[in-house]
C-alpha cells in the first residue's frame, strides 16, 4: 500500500529549501536525505499548479514525497512509499 | 567579483512555433541581467542572425551566432537527435550555413535532417555543445547506454577536436535532473572534455512560457489541455541570471565560467558586402568601371541630342560615385539582365529610386530622363550611406519567369537564390490559432475572427467579452486569450517566397545564408527576408511582374498585327492633349495607377496639364499622404483657394514644383542640404532614418545638426525647428519622386493607348485580368462608353482570350464559367474551317460535358443559330452525343417553349460569364426604379447639393480603409456611369449585412458636392440583388 493524497496532507515545515524537518499530525520528522527534487508549473489556462517537489527519506523511516505550493505557499505531504 | 554567465543555448520565435520570444525581447532581458554576450541558436536556421546581431550590438551585447541542428539519432533510441553548434569565426559561419542548408534540403519541407557523417569536413571554426536531453549523449545515458554515450562523445571529439566540444549541463528541476547532470559530468571527465552550463532558453521571462505552450499546441494542432505531455512541465526555460544559475550548478564548478570562455572565442561580423557578384563573362580585360563608362558614353548621343554637355557632366559625377562605392559590377549585372530581356522582346521597366540615375537611364534600365524631370541622384546612391542601391525591375507578367531562369543559368544555381518572406501572425490568424489552442468553442472563434473586421474596423457595439461569456468561456481563460492573441501578432508562422526578390553571390550561396525548400516544388529559398538581406550588405534584385506591362505588350503587338503600326513608347512626347483630357475628366478606368476611386476624385481637383502634374498625382494619392493631411492643403493651393507660401525663402526653389508642400522624399534631402547644410549622403541618411522610425536619440541628434546648420545660414531657430518638425511629420508618407516618375510614364503610356487604340487596349486589359482596380465587367462597360463595340462570345468566332474584331472586342471563351483553358482549347481545336453548323455538330465534335455546353448557350455563344436559349437548352437535354454513338436528331415534338425573357437572358449571361456583352444589369431594374423616382447617375449630377434623393446601381467598388475611421465608400455603376456613395460608420454598422452582401444597391441619401465632385451621403440602403 502506497498512500497517495491528491490534495496533499498539510504539514508544517521547519527550515525549507531543502526541507530539514516537518511536522505531520503532531509528529516531528527529520529529513535524512533528499533523493530527488523537481518542480512543476502547469495548467495556467485552468487552475494553475506550481509546486516544488521533494523526495525525501526521514529519520522516522519514511520514504515520501513532499511538495511546496509556490502559489499559496503551503507545504504538503503527497505520498508515502512502502 | 562573481563570474558572469552567458546564455549559449537560446531559441527565439524564429524557431518556428517553438520559441516564445522575439530576438529583441531576449536581448532586452539580457540587458537587464547585464549579460555581456548572448547566443541565438534557432532550430536548423539562421533566420534571425542578422536582426539579432544588429540589435545586440546596438545594446552593447556581443552576439554569438549558432543553431541547434536536427541530426539522425541512434536508431535504438530515437529517429532524431539534437546538436548545438556555435560559430567562432567566418569560416565556422560558412560551415554552419552549409550544414543547415544540407539538413534543410535533405528532407521534405519543414523536416530538416542531417546525417551524422555529413558533419565530417565541415567542422572548422565551429564549437559543438551536446544539447539537451534530445542530444545523442544525454539520450544514451538516460537509456542506460553508457558505452553508447561515451562513443558519441568520442565521435564528436574526433570531428570537432578536443577544443571544439563541450558537454552541456542543464538543470530545469525535472525528476532525475541532478543525477543526469552528474552522469554527464562524469562522462565528460572520462572523455577529457569540459562541461558548460546552459538553460535551453525558449522564452525571455518566466511568464513567456504561456505563449510557448500555445505555440507548441498550434504546432501539434491540438488544444493545450490535450497535449500536456508535449508541453514542458514547468516554467524554468527562461533567460536566467548568473545568480539564478549558480546554485543549480554548485556541484559543477567552472560550468558557468566556461560560458564566458566560449563567448570570448566567438567573434563574428555578419556583413557580406564583399559577396556582390558581377557578370562573369568579360571577354576583355577592362575593369567594370571602364566597361560601364563605355556603355554609357555610347548611348549619350542618342538620348541627349541636345544638352549633351550637361548630361555628360552628370554621368561622370555618377560614375565617380559608383567607382568609390565599388558598384560598377552591380550596374553591369542589372544592365545585362535588362539587355537580355529587351533582346528577347520582353517588356521591362526599372523603377524605384534607380530612376534618379542618369547611368540607369543611359543603360536603358529606366525610361525616365532624370535631368528633364529634376530628379536627384543622391536619393539613389551616395558615398556616405552604407546602403545598397535599390533597383526594381518590372517585367511583363507572362515572361518574367524566363528572366528568372536566365539569371539562374548565367550565374549558376549555386549562386542564385530567392529571398523569402516571413508570413506572420495578423489579428485574424492570431485569433484563430490561439483560440483553437486554448480550446475556445469553434463557433466563437469564427465569430471573433470575422468581427476583427473584414474591413479592418472593430464593429461598434460588438462586445467580444460579452459574447465569450455567452459561450460559457471562463473569465480567467478569456483574459489569457486576449493577452496571448495580442502577444503572438507579428510572430513568424512560416516562410514564403518574396515575389521576385533574388540575391546573387560571389561565393556559394549556401555559405552566405542557409537555403531551404519553398512550398513551390523544386524551388529553394534563402532564410532571410529583404530587410535582412539588405542589412547583410547583399545585392538584391527585385524582378517583379506587372500585369500592366503584359497588357501593354499585348496591346502593342495587336496594334502592329491589325494596323501595321509600330509604336515606340519610349519615343512618345509627353504632351499629348488626349492624355491630359482623360486625366482632367477623371476618365481613367483601365489606366495604370490613376484609375482608382481616390485617384479619380483627386484628378478632378488636380486637372493635370503637364507630365510633372502626373508625377505629383501618383506620389500624392496614396494612403500615406491622404492620412497625413497633405493632400487637402495641396489642392487648396492648386485651385487658388489658399496662397502658396514657403516656410522660408531658401525652400522656394525646392518646393515651388509642389506649391510649397513637401511631397517627395527628394525634397527632404534637398531641404536638409540647402537649409541644414548636410552633405548629400548625410541628407539621404536622414531621410532613411526618418522613414524607418529610428530611435528618439538618433532623431534628436539629427535635429540638432539641422538646426545648427540652419542657424549658420541665417535662418531663425524657430523656423528651423518648425521645418524639421514638418519633415519629420511627413517622412513616412513621402514618395520617391523617381519612382513616381517611372510610374507616371507607364500611366501616360496606358492613357495614350487607351485614347488612340481603345479596342486594342481594352482587349489587352481584359486578357490580363485579374489586374487593376475594377472587375472585368466594369472594364467592358467602360469600353462601350468609349464607343468600342463589344461582341458576345461566339463558338465560331471567339478565341480563348478576347480579340479585336472589326474594330470592336470579341469576348473570349475564357469568360465562360467553368470552361477553362482546356475547354476553350477543345472548342477551338475541334472547330472545322467552316465553323460548327449547329448544336449537334458542336457537341459531337467537342464532346464537352453538358453543363459547359449549357453555359455556352447561356452566354449567347450559339446565338448565330438561335437566340432562343431555352429552346437550345431543351435541345441539348435531348441530345445524346457519346463518342461511339451517332447523334440522332430528335423529331420536334411540338412543344413550344416561351423564349427566355430579356431579363432572364441577361441574368444568365452574367451568371455564365460575369460580363454582359450587350445590355447592362441595371436595365432589368430600370422600369421599377423610374417609377420609384430613383435617379440615374446622369440625373444625379444635376441634383442640387443638400437635396435628398434615391439612386441605385451595381456595386463596382466597395472600400472601408482602416484609416477611414469606420467610414465606408462605395462606387455604384449604372447604364450611364458611376455614383460615389459615402457611408458613415453608424449607418454602415446598422445595415452592415446589406452593405456587405449586396451586388446591386439602392441608396437614399443627401447629395454633397465639392470641387466638382458629387457624392451621396447614405442614410439608408436596400439590397436589390
Amino acid at each position: 500500500m502506497s498512500p497517495f493524497w491528491t490534495s496533499g496532507q498539510p504539514i508544517e515545515v521547519l527550515a525549507a529549501e531543502p526541507p530539514i524537518e516537518f511536522r505531520w499530525h503532531h509528529h516531528l520528522h527529520r529529513v535524512q536525505q533528499v533523493s530527488d527534487h523537481w518542480r512543476i508549473h502547469l495548467d495556467w489556462w485552468e487552475e494553475e499548479v506550481w509546486r516544488d517537489y521533494w523526495e525525501v527519506t526521514t529519520d522516522s523511516g519514511l520514504w515520501c514525497v513532499l511538495y511546496r505550493d509556490l502559489l499559496a505557499d503551503g507545504w504538503y505531504l503527497e505520498r508515502i512509499y512502502e | 567579483m562573481s563570474e558572469p554567465y552567458v546564455e549559449l543555448h537560446c531559441h527565439s520565435c524564429f524557431s518556428l512555433l517553438d520559441g516564445g520570444s522575439t530576438p529583441e525581447a531576449l536581448l532586452d532581458r539580457a540587458t537587464e541581467l547585464e549579460m555581456p554576450a548572448l547566443a541565438l541558436t534557432d532550430h536548423d536556421g539562421l533566420y534571425a542572425a542578422i536582426r539579432f546581431s544588429l540589435a545586440a550590438r546596438q545594446r552593447g551585447i556581443a552576439p554569438i551566432i549558432g543553431a541547434e541542428l536536427t541530426l539522425t539519432g541512434d536508431p535504438a533510441l530515437a529517429p532524431t537527435s539534437h546538436l548545438l553548434l556555435l560559430a567562432e569565426d567566418r569560416r565556422g559561419y560558412r560551415n554552419l550555413s552549409r550544414l543547415i542548408s544540407r539538413a534543410q534540403l535533405n528532407g521534405a519541407k519543414g523536416q530538416p535532417l542531417l546525417a551524422f557523417e555529413e558533419l565530417d569536413g565541415n567542422t572548422a571554426g565551429l564549437i559543438a555543445l551536446t544539447a539537451c536531453r534530445q542530444g545523442r549523449v544525454a539520450a544514451s545515458l538516460q537509456a542506460g547506454d553508457v558505452a553508447g554515450a561515451l562513443a558519441a562523445l568520442h565521435a564528436l571529439k574526433d570531428l570537432f577536436g578536443p577544443q571544439g566540444v563541450y558537454v552541456e549541463l542543464q538543470r530545469h528541476y525535472h525528476p532525475g535532473d541532478e543525477a543526469l547532470a552528474e552522469a554527464l559530468a562524469e562522462l565528460a571527465h572520462r572523455a577529457g572534455l569540459p562541461v558548460v552550463a546552459t538553460n535551453d532558453v525558449h522564452y525571455a521571462r518566466r511568464d513567456g512560457r504561456r505563449l510557448q505552450d500555445v505555440l507548441v499546441a498550434i504546432r501539434h494542432n491540438m488544444p493545450v489541455h490535450d497535449c500536456r505531455t508535449l508541453l514542458r512541465p514547468n516554467s524554468e526555460y527562461y533567460l536566467k541570471s548568473a545568480a539564478e544559475m549558480r546554485p543549480l550548478f554548485a556541484a559543477h564548478p567552472g560550468a558557468l565560467a566556461r560560458t564566458a570562455e566560449i563567448a570570448e572565442r566567438c567573434r563574428l561580423e555578419l556583413y557580406f558586402r564583399d559577396e556582390a557578384a558581377s557578370p562573369p563573362d568579360t571577354e576583355t580585360d577592362e575593369s567594370p568601371d571602364a566597361r560601364l563608362a563605355m556603355l554609357c558614353l555610347a548611348r549619350l548621343p542618342a538620348l541627349y541630342p541636345q544638352g549633351a554637355a550637361r548630361a555628360e557632366a552628370q554621368m561622370r559625377h555618377e560614375l565617380d560615385v559608383i567607382r568609390q562605392t565599388d558598384l560598377a559590377g552591380y550596374f553591369l549585372l542589372v544592365w545585362d539582365i535588362v539587355h537580355h530581356a529587351k533582346r528577347e522582346g520582353i517588356q521591362v521597366r526599372g523603377r524605384g529610386s534607380a530612376a534618379n540615375s542618369i547611368i540607369a537611364y543611359l543603360l536603358g534600365i529606366t525610361n525616365v530622363d532624370p535631368l528633364a524631370h529634376g530628379l536627384l541622384f543622391e536619393r539613389f546612391l551616395s558615398t556616405e550611406a552604407r546602403v545598397m542601391p535599390d533597383i526594381d525591375l518590372d517585367f511583363c507578367a507572362r515572361r518574367r519567369e524566363e528572366v528568372i531562369q536566365y539569371v539562374y543559368q548565367k550565374y549558376g544555381e549555386a549562386h542564385v537564390g530567392m529571398v523569402c518572406n516571413y508570413v506572420t501572425y495578423r489579428s485574424r490568424s492570431a485569433v484563430r490559432d490561439v483560440g483553437k489552442a486554448l480550446g475556445l468553442p469553434a463557433d466563437l472563434i469564427d465569430r471573433l475572427a470575422k468581427s476583427q473586421g473584414k474591413w479592418g474596423v472593430r464593429s461598434a457595439g460588438y462586445d467580444p467579452e460579452e459574447e465569450a461569456e455567452r459561450y460559457g468561456v471562463p473569465q480567467h481563460l478569456w483574459e489569457q486569450f486576449v493577452d496571448l492573441q495580442s502577444a503572438i501578432q507579428g510572430y513568424p508562422r512560416h516562410l514564403s517566397i518574396h515575389t521576385g526578390g533574388m540575391i546573387i553571390t560571389r561565393s556559394r550561396l549556401d555559405e552566405v545564408v542557409p537555403l531551404e525548400r519553398a512550398t513551390m516544388p523544386g524551388r529553394v529559398v534563402v532564410q532571410w527576408d529583404k530587410d535582412n538581406v539588405e542589412d547583410a550588405g547583399l545585392i538584391k534584385l527585385d524582378l517583379l511582374s506587372l500585369r500592366t506591362l503584359a497588357a501593354v505588350d499585348e496591346c502593342l503587338r495587336t496594334i502592329e498585327e491589325t494596323r501595321g503600326v509600330r509604336i515606340d513608347l519610349d519615343a512618345l512626347p509627353l504632351n499629348d492633349p488626349a492624355v491630359y483630357r482623360q486625366l482632367q475628366r477623371a476618365d481613367t478606368i483601365g489606366a495604370f495607377q490613376v484609375e482608382s476611386r481616390a485617384q479619380q476624385q483627386a484628378l478632378v481637383q488636380m486637372k493635370p496639364r503637364v507630365f510633372a502634374d502626373i508625377v505629383v498625382e501618383v506620389a500624392l494619392i496614396r494612403p500615406g499622404p491622404l492620412q497625413g493631411n497633405m493632400v487637402h492643403p495641396f489642392f487648396q493651393r492648386r485651385n487658388n483657394r489658399q496662397p502658396v507660401t514657403y516656410p522660408h525663402p531658401l525652400l522656394e526653389p525646392i518646393l515651388a514644383e509642389t506649391l510649397g508642400v513637401v511631397v517627395f522624399q527628394e525634397q527632404i534631402i534637398r531641404i536638409a542640404m540647402v537649409m541644414g547644410g548636410f552633405s548629400a549622403g548625410e541628407a539621404d541618411m536622414l531621410r532613411r532614418a526618418m522613414s524607418r522610425h529610428r530611435s528618439e536619440d538618433e532623431m534628436a541628434s539629427f535635429r540638432r545638426r539641422f538646426v545648427s546648420g540652419a542657424l549658420a545660414k541665417g535662418v531663425d531657430e524657430e523656423v528651423a525647428e518648425d521645418v524639421f518638425g514638418k519633415l519629420m511629420g511627413f517622412a513616412s508618407y513621402g514618395f520617391c519622386k523617381s519612382h513616381a516618375a517611372a510610374f507616371a510614364k507607364t500611366a501616360y503610356d496606358t492613357l495614350y493607348l487607351r485614347a488612340y487604340y481603345p479596342a486594342e487596349y481594352y482587349c489587352a486589359i481584359l486578357n490580363n485580368e485579374p489586374m487593376g482596380f475594377y472587375a472585368p465587367r466594369v472594364v467592358v462597360s467602360d469600353a462601350r462608353h468609349h464607343g468600342v463595340t463589344i461582341l458576345p462570345i461566339n463558338v465560331n468566332r471567339s478565341d480563348e482570350p478576347c480579340t479585336v474584331e472589326g474594330g470592336g472586342i470579341r469576348l473570349g471563351l475564357r469568360y465562360v464559367d467553368g470552361l477553362g483553358e482546356v475547354g476553350a482549347g477543345r472548342v477551338i481545336d475541334a472547330r472545322p474551317p467552316h465553323g460548327y453548323v449547329g448544336l449537334n455538330d458542336l457537341c459531337r465534335r467537342t464532346r464537352l460535358p453538358r453543363r459547359l455546353v449549357e453555359n455556352l448557350i447561356l452566354a449567347g455563344a450559339l446565338s448565330d443559330w438561335s437566340r432562343d436559349k431555352r429552346a437550345l437548352a431543351w435541345e441539348l437535354g435531348r441530345l445524346r452525343y457519346r463518342e461511339d454513338e451517332l447523334p440522332i436528331p430528335l423529331a420536334p415534338d411540338g412543344v413550344t417553349l416561351e423564349a427566355m425573357t430579356y431579363a432572364e437572358e441577361l441574368m444568365n449571361e452574367y451568371a455564365a460569364t460575369g460580363v454582359a456583352a450587350e445590355g447592362h444589369l441595371m436595365e432589368l431594374f430600370r422600369d421599377q426604379l423610374s417609377h420609384a423616382n430613383v435617379c440615374t447617375s446622369a440625373e444625379l449630377e444635376r441634383v442640387a447639393a443638400g437635396r435628398r434623393v434615391r439612386t441605385a446601381g451595381m456595386v463596382a467598388v466597395r472600400q472601408a480603409p482602416p484609416t477611414a475611421k469606420g467610414f465606408a465608400f462605395f462606387t455604384l455603376e449604372d447604364e450611364w456611369g458611376m455614383i460615389n456613395v459615402i457611408v458613415k460608420p453608424d449607418i454602415f454598422q446598422a445595415q452592415r449585412e446589406t452593405y456587405v452582401s449586396a451586388g446591386v444597391l439602392m441608396v437614399q441619401g443627401t447629395v454633397q458636392r465639392a470641387h466638382g465632385q458629387t457624392n451621396l451621403m447614405a442614410e439608408q440602403s436596400w439590397r436589390l440583388r
